[in-house]
């Protein structure tokens, strides 16, 4: 499984990315939107799940995930918000959202959710 | 047929007069006169009921404008109220995730610290605690420049101050980190300038985050210039700080002095320190800087006005009132 996690804070994009590898992902880290967009593009078909952070500059989480999802419908992706507010976008569905601040089991079931859900 | 008139006409027309003077504004004569005879006084009758009719018409008009005056007032506080309603959602929004990232953190690294000490690995568990202390250091921040939000009056130490000493504490603070970014900070003071009623510490944080939002405007800008300029008015020293930068949106500028409003994008802490590595650019804003010196200036009974124009510069532009003199 190939995971990409995306956060503008390098602190927390190295923990997330550190307890993905721990359950056995193999992860690769974007610092912002059109970092992501850019490893998406470069080769779209090897990824399985997207965590991204929303309130990013550029290129916010939304935006990513609306990009992505329309060139792969079918790719799991978890967005992660610091202030509790969700977009209302069809597009999206079925993402899963996560609330910060989350501890890791939340994480992990968000991370199962949205497998189970695309 | 007489010319003459009789007491209880001028009478007639005394009480009515009296009775206008008293607010009784439909008080009218008579201005009947019976057939065969004449009254002289007829046309002074109906230049009097002319008059009360046109008093009477005004304060009809004053009550309604009064009306509506009020009307006008209750609207405004309504909005006003939205208004703030809307900034409040804003700032709680802001504040949640200032703090939520640094908590976001620290429950993370909780987790890895735990882990490692059930691995005995004391060397990541001591990594780890030190991530949290900093998040701890951080979050604590964030409330300490939401405090500064609501500093009341007597907390700041006011003395006779003088601008050029905080332009020139700003220059010593601001001019290396400048130059190694490669951007020429200058000033043009008024010579002889009068001192302000202050404290010189908070007006000094004000003149050195202007700079600071300065730099940020002039980060990938071909000229990078900041002048620092004091100029006397009648009764109001003036100090602006005017960048060749980015400048701000339209759209953007009515929402700068909103709190937790930045266009430098959120999320990273503050931007606002110059003791960084040289040459370096900084990470990104919080959205209080520009909040904050708008509230100091206003407890000074001062003025910020924020003047830009997209791809050509900004200019801040502060007035204080001079100290009496002594």
């Amino acid at each position: 499984m190939r995971v990409m996690v995306v956060d503008d804070e390098p602190v927390l994009a190295t923990l997330l990315a550190r307890f993905a590898r721990g359950g056995g992902f193999e992860v690769t880290v974007a610092h912002n939107g059109l970092e992501a967009w850019e490893l998406f593009r470069g080769e779209p078909e090897v990824w399985d799940l997207i965590i991204t952070d929303i309130r990013m500059p550029g290129l916010d989480g939304v935006s990513l995930a609306e990009r992505v999802r329309a060139d792969r419908d079918d790719l799991p992706v978890v967005l992660i918000s610091g202030h509790g507010q969700w977009p209302d976008v069809e597009a999206l569905s079925p993402a899963v959202f996560l609330a910060k601040p989350f501890r890791r089991a939340q994480l992990l079931e968000a991370m199962e959710a949205s497998t189970a859900a695309a | 047929m007489s010319e003459a008139f009789r007491p209880t006409d001028l009478h007639e027309l005394l009480t009515v007069m009296r009775e206008l003077t008293e607010g009784e504004l439909d008080a009218r004569v008579s201005t009947h006169t019976p057939t065969g005879s004449s009254d002289p006084l007829h046309p002074m009758r109906v230049m009097l009921n002319a008059l009360a009719q046109q008093l009477q018409d005004a304060v009809l008009r004053c009550a309604q404008h009064e009306a509506t005056v009020r009307k006008l007032e209750q609207a405004q506080r309504q909005l006003l109220c939205t208004a703030k309603l809307a900034s409040l959602g804003e700032l709680a929004a802001g504040v949640a995730h200032e703090l939520n990232q640094p908590l976001q953190i620290v429950g993370l690294s909780v987790d890895e610290v735990r882990d490692a000490l059930e691995r005995a690995d004391h060397a990541t568990a001591t990594e780890y605690l030190q991530t949290i202390e900093d998040q701890v250091t951080r979050g604590a921040g964030v409330v300490d420049r939401l405090l500064a939000l609501s500093r009341h009056d007597g907390e700041s130490t006011r003395t006779q101050t003088s601008l050029d000493k905080v332009i020139t504490g700003t220059v010593s603070i601001w001019g290396a980190p400048l130059a190694a970014l490669g951007i020429d900070l200058s000033t043009d003071l008024a010579i002889g300038l009068g001192d302000v009623v202050g404290d010189s510490q908070e007006l000094l944080q004000v003149i050195t985050n202007l700079v600071a939002n300065a730099r940020d405007a002039l980060e990938g800008q071909p000229t990078r210039r900041i002048c620092l300029r004091t100029t006397a008015e009648l009764s109001h020293a003036c100090i602006e700080v005017i960048d060749t930068g980015s400048g701000i949106a339209p759209d953007d500028l009515p929402r700068v002095f909103d709190p937790f409003f930045t266009t430098k994008g959120p999320g990273k802490g503050p931007g606002k320190d110059p003791g960084k590595g040289p040459g370096e650019w900084p990470g990104r804003g919080t959205g209080l800087g520009l909040s904050v010196s708008h509230g100091i200036v206003r407890r000074h009974g001062g003025t910020i006005e924020v003047f830009s124009e997209l791809n050509h510069g900004t200019r801040v532009r502060i007035t204080l009132p001079f100290a009496e003199a002594p």
